[in-house]
């Protein structure tokens, strides 16, 4: 073969057609956070996840943030592959580097986020060589709560409420009804760490890979902030 | 100086019989129709300052477009001289280097690489007769942990030169004199500012040249990049015109 057709060559190409070895390293996620949930309140949104990744049944890391600051409006979350996640954390903060060095007033919003991840994620899978994440965007968009699901096939909806992995069992009805229940416009910040709070306490409980450590983001008018504490 | 190309300057991939290459002679010649440029490296920092041309009572000065100063990473900045937009694209390719060095070595780009990284690039320019040379000075300027505040200047032919102070532009001589006579290792960015402001009053023509504006900024240790805040603009603007009052009575 010519060497111009070493730009293209495949997997298949460098095992002689053998082996579908790299399609299938693309088929499961290594090392891996468990569930992400995340809600809106009056001012802003709740979002949380814990801090641990798993090697399989190995809880690998135990202090791992699976959080992007993006700014102080912006926020993103995921579950899934860790190495995925890192790729996208490096490559989001990169362009906000240079936003920041640009200095032109334009600047990441939740909904450029998520729109921006829907692309790549819906790209990679149409590619069958998806990024293992599914992603919870949250933040002010135009001075109001705005939080976006970005799944690892694509999918992306925004609602008042988001969660992904066991969380989208356990978590989303208990989210869904205290909203229905109160209105967003009642929730204050403290309802919502509260609901959040339990949400990751009965994940704790049933999900084999979550942990106790877990870590909130508070985006609202006052900015973001963030709180690591252990569930009892 | 100026002698007529007669043939040898048509494209930059020739050398004319006395050694030159026109095209870059003629890209030097763009840079010294540009308004002045000054760097001065203090004992803390390094002040960039710029004579903005204003080329129309019409633009909206506020918005600082058409600036002459850029943030090139966190913590290094540039100030350009010569025609605008091969500046903006030696810029943003300053600045695309500078990202990826980032990106594949996990740190800040020492500026000594970037600057040559960004004369290597010029140089090309002046090999092959598809392109032009850069109409463009450009002075790159930070403060590196364990070297302290440093100058690099890139000209229109790809050498690359570091400095302690150093004008470009087209009073570049009158800036140069006056740069000498300051004793920049010991100044701090404050002070430096003030004489950075004056050197470009003096060097401003009142006669031949328009109206301009005083755009400056600067690398300080631990604080990375900004351009000066107005207010202290202001003061060193006005220093700056007094200064050129004083020094024209004294000489009446």
């Amino acid at each position: 073969r010519s060497s111009q057709a070493d730009y293209h060559r495949t997997a298949s190409d460098v095992h002689g057609g053998t082996t579908n070895m790299i399609d299938e390293m693309s088929a499961r996620p290594i090392a891996t956070g468990s569930s992400v949930v995340g809600m809106h309140f009056k001012n802003g949104v709740v979002m949380a996840s814990d801090c641990r990744i798993s090697y399989g049944s190995l809880s690998r890391y135990r202090d791992f943030t699976r959080f992007i600051k993006v700014n102080s409006d912006t926020v993103c979350v995921c579950n899934g592959d860790s190495a995925d996640f890192q790729l996208l954390e490096r490559t989001i903060l990169e362009q906000v580097r240079s936003d920041e060095i640009e200095n032109d007033g334009i600047q990441y919003s939740p909904i450029k986020l998520h729109n921006w991840l829907t692309c790549v994620l819906y790209n990679r899978r149409t590619r069958i060589d998806p990024l293992w994440n599914n992603f919870l965007v949250g933040g002010l968009q135009d001075g109001k709560p705005y939080l976006g699901m970005s799944t690892m096939l694509g999918q992306s909806w925004t609602a008042p409420y988001g969660a992904t992995g066991f969380g989208k069992h356990m978590s989303i009805g208990k989210m869904r009804d205290f909203i229905e229940k109160h209105g967003v416009e009642n929730i204050t910040e403290e309802m919502a760490v509260k609901i959040i709070t339990e949400c990751m306490q009965q994940l704790y409980y049933r999900s084999t890979d979550a942990a106790n450590e877990i870590e909130i983001y508070v985006v609202s008018g006052d900015g973001c902030k963030s709180e690591k504490t252990t569930l009892p | 100086m100026s002698s007529i190309g007669s043939g040898y300057d048509l494209s930059a991939s020739q050398f004319s019989p006395d050694g030159k290459v026109f095209q870059v002679e003629y890209a030097q010649k763009a840079v010294e129709n540009s308004g002045t440029i000054v760097a001065l490296r203090g004992s803390d920092g390094v002040v960039l300052a710029v004579e903005k041309f204003i080329q129309s009572k019409l633009h909206e000065t506020e918005v600082q477009s058409m600036t002459r100063l850029f943030h090139i990473e966190e913590g290094i900045g540039a100030s350009v001289a010569g025609l605008l937009t091969d500046c903006l694209m030696l810029v943003e390719y300053a600045r695309d280097e500078a990202a990826d060095y980032r990106e594949s070595n996990g740190v800040r780009v020492p500026l000594k690489v970037l600057a040559n990284r960004v004369a290597d690039y010029v140089h090309a320019h002046t090999l092959y007769s598809a392109v032009r040379p850069f109409g463009v000075n450009i002075i790159l300027a930070a403060v590196e942990a364990d070297v302290g505040p440093q100058i690099y200047m890139v000209e229109p032919s790809g050498v690359v030169y570091g400095y302690s102070g150093v004008a470009a532009g087209k009073a570049k001589q009158t800036a140069h004199t006056e740069i000498e006579k300051l004793a920049l290792s010991r100044t701090p960015c404050e002070e430096l500012v003030k004489e950075a402001a004056r050197i470009i009053h003096v060097c401003h023509d009142e006669t031949k040249d328009k109206a301009f504006e005083l755009e400056m900024s600067w690398v300080r240790e631990g604080m990375g990049y900004e351009r000066v805040a107005r207010d202290t603009l202001m003061k060193a603007d006005s220093y700056g015109k007094k200064a050129l009052d004083d020094t024209d009575s004294d000489s009446d």
